[in-house]
């Protein structure tokens, strides 16, 4: 899996160039793990969160935030994805293995860093993370691998963090959190407060803006951020409005209630 | 804004340097109008594949965990297939939600109707187009299936003149063409205005579809 330890390598990178930019502290240490890499594990998609609050907070606070384009050229087309034809100098020998068969058994042929989608006979043999997810009423199996990898019992074993601390997305969770009423009552309530403020209206400012925000064990919101915003008049009033609403049913694990990461993405139109 | 779903076969995240620039992800869409001999993705084509339905949002909240590492390298997601061309609007939708610092490329035959390739040129930084072989009997041959909308939509492209736009991938297809029919194609490409071209040969891996298609075409 010498793959995966490089890839391991070259997300590194990135993660310390992006702190350097941003004067972000960022300790990191060499990787001890000796046994098969899939080029991310819970040691660096924990790095990856830290850095994405303290970016979320440098933002908050106003400071200037440079990602785009950091690591340009670091990783190009070209240096592995295909190997030189011997036989002819002017070709190369398709040697990109897009994406075999789901494996049903954790091995060699599981690809580095894979999200993979499956049914719910293969999503529930061992050594997987299994999910239902039932919004919109569909039943929704996924198998994770290559991040947070676990089984049901030791979802809560993570060594970054304690269970407390972690932050699930709505993939993981066996109960979704949900606004009193449902989503359909949120896009209600959304539309019922939303206000567009004089100066959005004068600049004739529209758009979408997307949301993130966590929702607690209690189900509150926290750590409510914008992960894409449009507009300065419109961030405002989608943060505002994401913190002002009424408290949510909580998500939860094995009857355990946790918090859950939720994305939100708010339109703003003005009438014709 | 109506939301609609779109099968979907695989998730591959932390791809470095291999679909396009950049750290990517690859999300492969459930099936294709062709029917190729050497298809490296034929579970793509079969409809009991292990898929699962999702929406836009669904797929960005799975994907969104790498952001910092698109925006930083250029990079983004790489719809591939299967074809993703026939989903158009799911694309569409998708890059509403995540703006244009990701870069959106696709991984295309170019068979599909023009009006799909209409709306994917708005919301597509990059195409990279595998036109098997521009020759017409040769493509049958190969993918059971005209190449007519190819050349179209090729034309179309450069019509709009969005040829820099497209990386175009020239195969050798052992057993199909050789390199005088690849060099065909690539002056007429050439002479259309493309200019970014990536030759290679096809590996040898047989897809049992294609044989039994092959076999009921030949009776």
């Amino acid at each position: 899996m010498a793959r995966g330890k490089q890839t391991c390598k070259i997300l590194k990178d990135i993660r310390r160039k992006i702190a350097e930019a941003n004067d972000i502290e960022f300790i990191t240490s060499e990787c001890q793990f000796k046994g098969d890499c899939l080029g991310t594990c819970p040691k660096c998609e924990a790095e990856l969160r830290y850095l994405n609050d303290q970016l979320s907070l440098r933002h908050a606070a106003g400071k200037a935030v440079v990602i785009a384009g950091l690591s340009v050229g670091l990783v190009s087309l070209g240096s592995c994805a295909t190997k030189v034809d011997n036989t002819s100098p002017d070709s190369k020998v398709e040697d990109i293995e897009q994406c075999d068969e789901l494996p049903t058994e954790p091995g060699e042929d599981w690809e580095m860093g894979e999200v993979v989608i499956c049914d719910e006979d293969t999503a529930n043999s061992d050594n997987e993370d299994t999910i239902l997810n039932e919004s919109n009423g569909r039943v929704t199996p996924i198998l994770v691998m290559g991040e947070d990898v676990f089984d049901e019992d030791s979802r809560f074993s993570d060594n970054e963090c304690s269970a407390e601390d972690k932050i699930y997305s709505m993939a993981m969770v066996d109960v979704c959190p949900e606004f009193p009423g449902g989503t359909q009552a949120m896009y209600k309530w959304l539309k019922n407060n939303l206000k567009y403020s004089q100066e959005a209206v004068a600049d004739s400012v529209e758009g979408k803006v997307i949301v993130e925000f966590v929702i607690n064990e209690n189900g509150k919101i926290e750590n409510s951020h914008i992960l894409r915003g449009k507009h300065p008049f419109l961030d405002k009033e989608a943060i505002r409005l994401v913190r002002m609403m009424p408290q949510w049913t909580p998500g939860e694990i094995n009857g355990k209630k946790v918090k859950v990461s939720y994305t939100l993405p708010v339109t703003f139109k003005l009438p014709k | 804004m109506e939301s609609m779903s779109a099968r979907i076969k695989t998730i591959a995240r932390h791809r470095i340097a291999i679909d396009g620039d950049g750290v990517t992800t690859l999300v492969v869409f459930q099936g294709c109008p062709l029917c190729c001999r050497y298809c490296i993705n034929s579970h793509t084509l079969t409809p009991e594949a292990k898929t699962s339905d999702l929406t836009p949002l669904e797929l960005y909240e799975i994907v969104k965990i790498d952001s910092l590492y698109f925006t930083a390298t250029g990079g983004g997601i790489t719809f591939g297939g299967g074809e993703p061309g026939l989903h158009p609007e799911f694309i569409r939708q998708f890059r509403e939600l995540c703006g244009s610092e990701w870069k959106i490329r696709l991984e295309t035959s170019l068979n599909i109707p023009q009006r799909n390739l209409s709306i994917l040129s708005d919301c597509t930084d990059q195409f990279i187009i595998d036109i098997k072989d521009l020759d017409p009997a040769i493509y049958k041959a190969y993918t059971l299936t005209d190449n007519h909308q190819v050349r179209d939509n090729l034309m179309a492209i450069a019509d709009a003149g969005l040829c820099g736009k497209c990386v175009i991938r020239l195969p050798l297809i052992p057993g199909f063409n050789c390199e005088d029919n690849r060099n065909r194609s690539r002056k007429w490409l050439e002479d259309l205005g493309f200019v970014n071209f990536d030759p290679f040969q096809y590996k040898i891996k047989e897809n049992r579809l294609w044989h039994e298609a092959n076999r009921h075409v030949k009776s």
